[in-house]
């Protein structure tokens, strides 16, 4: 079903493609996010964002918790391939896996712009709180952050032609997505869990007691979307033929796992006898409308159904409404669904968007020149070193 | 013993009278035996014990910076607040005092706010015959009109703690207050004469 | 024997010596402020003030009351604060304070989402800003002597002691003048109960006491957390069950096979393509 790879030989002299100028916009966001970032650490919280004690957290977090989710992406993929043992999706597995790795690099530059004091990161180190859902989710991050880049190393190792690291990891590769699904489980469902200790604050259509499963749920249902979207990207990038069964396939577990999630959503929702809240048409109604409607049913019913799901177009419609869905779900959660103090509000200024977007630009950007440039397609080197 | 340290039977007792002794009517007093009620300065209210308004012996620094009822309807008073003293110099610049009283403010009902547009919080004029200074308005349910002879009075009260130097600055409600004194002790009257009140224009302003 | 503080707002007049003596005994800055409309100055907890007396215009039965109350950490007895802290900073200890290590603090600021009540209030001023929020004067009370906020009311509306006879002291003043108090000594139960008690002549709400149930905030947090363990070492058991089975299943295909597929040589002369399948 694959079939060898085959790099495109580009000009030496850049041209103006429509590649060119995205790159170029996303290095031009680099940049002014990064003199952004240094502004904020430089001057202080107070100074340069619109976080207030009404509203500590604001897009930094909110856009940590989605990237989070979406970097589902690497644990779904590597346990497909590993554990379900499906061969077939292994070439959607390594576009997913730098995702992955790129993306919890990138959430911990955001939370470095995000904590107070930054300068004290490591303090969860030392000192230990079992009872806190940060405390493990930092804990998880750091270690799942290193299976990443062991995960990975064979992209790089396989592209300098180093054997002997690459035969060591595929040696505990085993192991290696073990440790991902369970690291992963943990903060992706503590995400979750985080949110249990403010059962004043976060309106009743999102508290719930298996607002960990939810959020577990829906990290696998954005990871799997975003390997649907960036799977055929890659295989542009590097002009290799795509596979659509692998497209379709991923579109159908979706569609499964979407399914899954709204029958849990629901059944909270009904079981708490919260309907009512569902049809009040207030602000918060109309946001769960959007963040499960719009966000989860829509592109079950686009994703399940065969005709559809088989079209390149309503895979990218489908995985894109899931991915909004998703991020509606961490910004409700953290933002727009919370009772806060009267009179409090947020506006994110300035030097939020610009941090933001920079950091997410050069994590685009990282993530384009890793595809170019390591071994992701190579089935070759794969067949070399895999036992 | 009275003010002193001599042993008892030594002096009498009234000592800031020339020989110790209490007068109903003494030298030098402007005013007395008994007391009797006169109208303040400016008011908005005729006496209606006597033809007399006020007091013919009050102590008036300047005769013609006196307001009427036409101009300035409302009945103005000073008073203190617990967080400042006097006239503020010294604890406008505590910064834990300043921090609890950062502002001149005025007081008045909300009726009166209403008839005026006036929200709570928001950049006053308080004006008299002798001035006028910025406050913030404080509407409250504390200051409540008068129905004096079947007519509507509103009283408005002012704190006289701010001035132009300090950690925290503020209008003076002295500038508004009356340069006219009590017969015998020129104490001022400040606590009661006429002013107005209005919304300042755009916020902004200043007096 | 847990501390605890009664502060009864009936006796309060509102003249923020409580406010002053804490700022004094902290060495805390005044802030910049600008009237709004209300005595009540700053407007609530910050990172440089640690308590707030709150000024409350009310209605009560057709009067008109002014009723002061003295805002603060509540000191909980199961801190929601102190169970969400990242690194464990806060504390609460046995004698009743709920106290917060700055040097272990990273600024997470997740405390704030987990307290009921707006409490624990950040240093956005500062370049690198800490958490701040009364502690209950615990280096004075280590030294023997009360807060310095009970200290400095002149009315003796603020009284500290052991919570156990400070709660039946509130009640006995319930008792004595029904007519006078909302039968109800906030802090008794809410969220598990707190050190710091209130008694008031208005209804709670109406002062801006958050309405709270009687659960600890963190109670359900701490259900799901305590599960950790077991989650992790039944995922890691299940995955790899799961990969043993798969793998299985196909190395028994893969057996299987050669032995199905080998045609006989009747059926390779007649249908040769076979073979190569």
């Amino acid at each position: 079903m694959t079939t060898a790879t085959t790099v495109q030989k580009r000009p030496a002299v850049a041209r103006l493609s429509g590649t060119n100028i995205i790159l170029g916009v996303l290095g031009l966001l680099t940049v002014i996010g990064g003199a952004a970032a240094i502004y904020r650490l430089v001057t202080g919280l107070g100074a340069s964002t619109s976080l207030t004690d009404g509203y500590p957290w604001g897009i930094w977090i909110g856009f940590d918790f989605a990237l989070i989710a979406f970097s589902g992406a690497a644990f779904t993929m590597a346990a497909t391939v590993y554990i379900l043992q499906r061969e077939s999706y292994r070439p959607a597995m390594r576009p997913a896996i730098l995702f992955g790795l790129l993306g919890y690099v990138a959430v911990l530059v955001l939370l470095v712009l995000d904590l107070g004091r930054w300068d004290r990161f490591w303090s969860f180190f030392v000192n230990w709180n079992v009872h806190s859902p940060l405390f493990e989710i930092s804990w998880c991050i750091v270690l799942y952050s290193t299976v990443l880049v062991v995960e990975a190393s064979p992209q790089l190792f396989e592209r300098l032609g180093k054997e002997r690291p690459v035969r060591w990891v595929y040696r505990i590769v085993i192991g290696l997505v073990i440790a991902a699904v369970t690291l992963s489980s943990l903060h992706q469902s503590t995400l979750g869990t985080l949110y249990l200790n403010m059962p004043y604050r976060l309106h009743p259509l999102w508290y719930s007691p298996i607002l960990s499963l939810l959020f577990f749920v829906s990290s696998v249902m954005a990871g799997l979307a975003v390997t649907l979207l960036i799977y055929p990207i890659a295989a542009r990038i590097v002009g290799k033929e795509v596979d659509n069964g692998i497209n379709s396939g991923l579109a159908r577990a979706i569609g499964w796992v979407a399914l899954v999630y709204t029958a849990l959503k629901l059944g909270d929702i009904a079981v708490a006898g919260e309907l009512p809240l569902l049809f009040a048409f207030d602000r918060y109604s109309l946001l769960m409308w959007l963040e499960l409607g719009v966000g989860c049913i829509l592109p079950m019913i686009i994703l399940l159904a065969p005709k559809l799901r088989a079209q390149r177009r309503w895979q990218v419609i489908g995985a894109l409404l899931i991915l909004f869905g998703v991020l509606m779900n961490r910004f409700n959660a953290t933002l727009f669904a919370q009772f806060a103090r009267e009179g409090a509000s947020y506006t994110p200024n300035l030097v939020e968007w610009l941090s933001t977007m920079g950091v997410l630009s050069a994590a685009a950007l990282a993530w384009y020149f890793g595809i170019r440039f390591l071994s992701i397609f190579d089935s070759d080197a794969h067949a070399k070193f895999h036992h | 013993m009275p003010d002193g340290g001599w042993p008892p039977g030594e002096r009498l007792p009234f000592i800031m009278r020339r020989g110790g002794r209490a007068r109903l009517l003494g030298p030098s007093m402007a005013d007395g035996p008994f007391p009797e009620h006169y109208e303040p300065w400016e008011s908005p209210v005729f006496n209606p014990l006597h033809p007399q308004e006020t007091n013919p012996a009050l102590w008036d620094l300047e005769k013609d910076a006196k307001g009427a009822t036409h101009a300035f309807p409302l009945v103005g008073t000073t008073y203190r607040v617990s967080e400042h003293w006097q006239t503020g110099a010294m604890t406008r610049n505590l910064p834990w005092l300043a921090e609890m009283q950062p502002d001149m403010f005025v007081e008045m009902s909300p009726q009166l706010a209403a008839e005026r547009g006036i929200a709570n919080g928001e950049w006053v004029i308080v004006e008299s015959a002798r001035g006028a200074i910025k406050a913030v308005a404080m509407v409250t349910p504390r200051f409540q009109p008068f129905i004096i002879h079947g007519e509507t009075i509103h009283e408005v009260g002012l704190p006289y703690h701010w001035g132009y130097i300090g950690l925290v600055t503020g209008g003076s409600a002295n500038e508004l207050t009356p340069p006219v004194g009590d017969a015998n002790t020129m104490i001022p009257e400040t606590k009661a004469f006429l002013c107005n009140v209005r919304k300042s224009t755009n916020g902004t302003e200043e007096v | 024997m847990t501390k605890a503080m009664l502060i009864d707002t009936t006796r309060c007049i509102g003249c923020r010596g409580c406010q002053a003596a804490c700022k004094q005994w902290h060495d805390l800055p005044g802030e910049t402020t600008h009237n709004t409309g209300s005595y009540q100055n700053p407007p609530w907890i910050s990172g440089k003030t640690r308590t707030v007396v709150t000024f409350n215009e009310l209605e009560q039965e057709g009067a008109l009351t002014w009723t002061f109350a003295k805002r603060q950490c509540m000191h909980c007895e199961h801190p929601g604060c102190a169970s969400a802290c990242t690194v464990g900073a806060l504390r609460k200890t046995s004698d009743g304070p709920v106290v917060y290590d700055a040097a272990k603090c990273i600024g997470c600021r997740y405390c704030q989402y987990a307290c009921p009540f707006d409490i624990p209030a950040y240093e956005w001023d500062e370049v690198l800003g800490l958490i701040g929020k009364c502690d209950f004067c615990v280096d004075r009370q280590g030294e023997g002597m009360e807060p310095a906020c009970v200290k400095a009311c002149p009315t003796e509306a603020i009284t500290y002691g052991e919570r156990d006879q400070l709660l039946a002291e509130a009640h006995r003043r319930i008792v004595a003048d029904p007519t006078g108090y909302v039968d109800h000594v906030y802090g008794e139960h809410e969220v598990g109960g707190t050190s710091m008690l209130y008694l008031a002549g208005v209804p709670f709400a109406s002062l801006g006491f958050p309405v709270l149930r009687n659960e600890p905030v963190s109670a359900y947090t701490e259900a799901v957390m305590r599960q950790t363990p077991t989650i992790a070492l039944t995922v890691a058991a299940g995955a790899s069950a799961l990969y043993w089975i798969i793998k299985r299943r196909q190395m028994n295909m893969v057996l299987a096979e050669p032995v199905a597929a080998a045609p006989s040589i009747d059926q390779a002369a007649e249908k040769p393509e076979e073979v190569e399948s």
